[in-house]
């Protein structure tokens, strides 16, 4: 079997890396929020599945994308604060109520999926409105750059766009001061006078929110469908996607990137005849890969900074 | 001068401890006042008071002549008070002038101003002589910085009133030096100081007057220019020669059953916490570590029982050099254990008593039966101990969580002395934070095993107790060990002077 390179990486390949990424990275957006305010949020991946739910459900009622869109955010509002409710006022362990919300998502949306749209497995009609794409007035005419990214989904603008936002909440605004205080050390929080919770609610629902934008793109750009597990594990990437930037946007772009191109890359060499079960491992091995690698990184790190103390000791 | 806070007949009561009696204190503008007591005199609860943590059982506080409500650490600084705390309150990510501001962030345009955060912040840090480096990490600043931006942070809060809470025990001496330095700066420019301090020695070179806290009362408030560090500990520790004492005097002690050699040993922070430690425990013999807490004891005791690598010695028992073998190896050859916190490192709180009660046996027979263990064993030796040792409970097969403070450390006890194999008792707090009557009865537990013929090394921080049971004292101060001999009339002044930090005779700085 041949496999020509050139064929592979094209630029069709790049453009389809930010669009794989956009779901994973708008989720990450989101758990960088809840991660930041110290809670290990798993249940992300609920979260995009009830998004995608609902962007379908409300564009269907709406006759509009962004219908669908409102219907997404605020449906992953409410499932956000019972998970805060839980977590912070009924003082149950993050993981467990995370995993919770994950097989609730799974239950629910698939019994909805019969009780409102009529439909079991997946649901796909001509009433579902998708977004449609962007063309970008000055970049459409440029060659190449307009391959690469003119013609996207709104939602992937908007993702991109919002790793800026992100940052500059996080590391300008007095709000990310705050969040990043409770996170880091909640003594010195309290000790100011911030109240912790109020901060923890405020990052949860803000990492519902980003699911939701998450979810709408994944049901209502391309294939305007919903099936069940529609996200995949991706709000599992997220997670891996946080971990590896230690809650910080940038890096953790980097590491969204690097599971978009992943996917696209699996996506194409299918094309190309390859065996679909082993391409298809292919983001969950760079996944893998990626975690490994930063790990060892942020370990050597540690080790060289404890040399440092000593030599530095004074007994 | 003018009168900047004062509390009037505060009580403070926890179960089963009046933390503060009839508390009355004065302290005047641009004063420097140092309370000093042993560990549990109250020094932190009244403290805590005065900063809005915890609310007075009666009371009231007086701010500039006027009485105010502190419900919270928020009415605290809204009213000019500030604390800074032993453990510092910093986000180890910020860098140092946003740990200021923290809160009352400037902002511009919705974000935050770090030029002016700069800028205000240099401000205060020259106008109070408190250099920190601005734009440093908290996680990078060095202890003395840490502790300068905590203070610059109660005053970028406008503090007038500044409580410290032992400020010197994470310092080295050159830090506290400057400390002191800036202390004296912030007194000149009309800010009002308390801090709280073990070391008598910095007390005088630093306070103006001194009050001297014990069992949650003031004892009394002296001017520090006219005292000296004698009369200090004595006042600290009281002029009572020792009173109940359990101890019989004139015990022979038998041969060494553990001897400690040059031990030194790192804390946490990689410090030097023990230094070269010299220490024979005789048979027969109850050997008392007094010391405030934070000494050196944990990190001593640890590093014989194996739980901490030794930096450098020997540890020998009963002839046997046991010295970096494991924690097992140390027990078998005859070394009983009571660690000082003993729901972590006594028991395993949510497993069942007669569990805890093996769980240093379990592994060999009796109870042990290769991959099994002998239940009916088992039950005989937990209802022997439960018997012997009075931990009052309905059944071995409850969970240990279930037992009161001093029936966990009846099981304990009853665990390492139950099997009368220790020769050598390693006793830390033994009685701390135990009822009158577990107390009592603990003691007398370890006496009776000293007069069986083993060595009992009783580390503890209430005097009281290692007067009433040892038959030699040895302090801890600042990871040293000097020896305070027999105890005799004339002990409790020697140890008073050895625990506050004057060993050569009385100090007076001023």
């Amino acid at each position: 079997m041949e496999i020509d390179l050139n064929r592979i990486i094209t630029l069709s390949l790049f453009a389809a890396t930010l669009r794989m990424a956009t779901p994973v990275l708008l989720a990450t957006l989101g758990g960088i929020f809840s991660s930041q305010t110290g809670i290990f949020h798993v249940g992300l991946e609920g979260l995009l599945d009830i998004g995608a739910f609902f962007a379908v459900v409300g564009s269907v009622a709406t006759g509009s994308p962004w219908g669908g869109l409102v219907y997404a955010i605020v449906a992953c509002s409410i499932a956000s604060l019972i998970f805060a409710f839980v977590h912070l006022e009924l003082r149950a362990n993050e993981i467990i109520v995370g995993l919770a919300l994950n097989i609730f998502a799974t239950g629910m949306t698939n019994f909805l999926l019969f009780a409102v749209l009529g439909a079991t497995g997946y649901y796909q009609s001509p009433l579902l409105k998708g977004f449609s794409v962007v063309q970008i007035p000055v970049i459409k005419d440029i060659p190449v750059i307009n391959e690469l990214l003119s013609g996207h989904f709104p939602l992937v603008y908007i993702a991109f766009f919002m790793v800026i936002v992100v940052y500059l909440v996080l590391y300008r605004t007095p709000f990310g001061f705050h969040i990043r205080a409770v996170g880091e050390n909640i003594d010195a929080a309290k000790a100011i006078g911030i109240n912790p919770k109020r901060i923890k609610y405020a990052g949860l629902l803000i990492a519902g929110v980003f699911c939701a934008l998450g979810g709408s793109f994944m049901s209502l750009s391309y294939l305007n469908l919903f099936s069940e597990g529609i996200s995949a594990g991706r709000g599992w990437l997220a997670l891996a996607a946080i971990n590896f930037g230690l809650g910080r946007p940038i890096p953790a772009l980097v590491a969204c990137l690097i599971f978009g191109f992943a996917d696209a890359l699996a996506l194409r060499l299918q094309q190309f005849g390859l065996p679909s079960q082993i391409v298809l491992m292919l983001p969950y091995i760079v996944t893998f890969l990626v975690l490994g690698a930063s790990a060892i990184q942020r370990e050597t790190r540690k080790r060289n900074a404890s040399r440092l103390k000593v030599g530095h000791e004074h007994a | 001068m003018a009168e900047a806070i004062s509390v009037k007949n505060i009580n403070k009561e926890f179960p089963g401890v009046k933390a503060n009696q009839d508390i009355n204190l004065s302290v005047n503008q641009g004063e420097i006042r140092a309370i000093v007591g042993e560990n549990g005199a109250g020094k932190t609860t009244l403290m805590n008071i005065m900063y809005g943590l915890y609310q007075p059982d009666s009371g009231s506080i007086f701010i500039k002549g006027k009485e105010v409500k502190l419900h919270s650490s928020r009415a605290a600084i809204s009213n000019g008070i500030g604390m800074v705390h032993q453990h510092f309150k910093l986000v180890p990510s910020f860098t140092l002038g946003q740990n200021i501001v923290l809160g009352m962030e400037p902002q511009r345009m919705g974000f935050v101003d770090n030029k002016r955060i700069n800028q205000s912040v240099k401000e205060i840090s020259e106008k109070y002589g408190l250099p920190i480096k601005v734009n440093n990490l908290a996680r990078d600043a060095s202890v003395g910085e840490q502790q300068r931006a905590e203070i610059l942070k109660a005053l970028y809060r406008g503090a007038d009133i500044l409580i410290l809470d032992e400020p010197t025990a994470v310092l080295t001496d050159m830090e506290t030096e400057e400390l002191f330095e800036m202390l004296r700066g912030l007194a000149k420019q009309g800010k009002t100081i308390l801090f709280i301090s073990h070391k008598l020695r910095e007390v005088l070179a630093v306070s103006d007057t001194t009050t001297v806290m014990r069992l949650g009362k003031i004892v009394g408030t002296v001017q520090t220019s006219e005292t000296d560090s004698c009369q200090l500990a004595e006042m600290m520790i009281g002029r009572d020669t020792v009173g109940g004492r359990m101890r019989q005097n004139g015990v022979h002690p038998g041969e060494v059953v553990l001897e400690l050699k040059n031990i030194c040993v790192r804390d946490e922070r990689n410090l030097l916490a023990v230094k070269n430690v010299n220490l024979q425990l005789h048979g027969s013999e109850v050997l008392g570590v007094a010391g405030v807490d934070g000494n050196g004891q944990e990190e001593l005791i640890e590093a014989v029982m194996g739980l901490r690598p030794l930096l450098s010695g020997e540890v020998i028992v009963h002839g046997k050099n046991i010295t970096h073998t494991s924690t097992r190896k140390i027990r078998e050859s005859g070394v009983a254990y009571i660690p000082s916190d003993r729901n972590k490192s006594g028991v395993a709180i949510d497993a069942l008593i007669w569990e805890n009660l093996i769980a240093s046996d379990y592994y060999r027979p009796p109870i042990s039966a290769w991959l099994s263990l002998r239940q009916k064993e088992i039950l005989q030796i937990a209802k022997d101990l439960i018997q012997r040792f009075q931990i009052f409970t309905p059944s071995a097969n409850l969970q240990t969580g279930h037992l009161s403070g001093g029936n966990i450390q009846r099981l304990i006890v009853g665990r390492e002395l139950g099997s009368e194999r220790a020769m050598a008792v390693v006793a830390s707090q033994p009685t701390r934070g135990i009822d009158i009557s577990g107390t009592e009865s603990i003691r007398r537990t370890l006496l009776e095993y000293a007069n069986r013929g083993a060595g009992v090394l009783l580390v503890s921080a209430d005097l009281d107790e290692v007067l009433a049971l040892s038959d030699r004292v040895v302090v801890l101060y600042e990871g040293e060990l000097y020896d305070a001999g027999v105890v005799d009339d004339e002990v409790r002044k020697r140890v008073g002077n050895l625990m506050t930090g004057s060993k050569e005779g009385c100090i007076n700085d001023k």
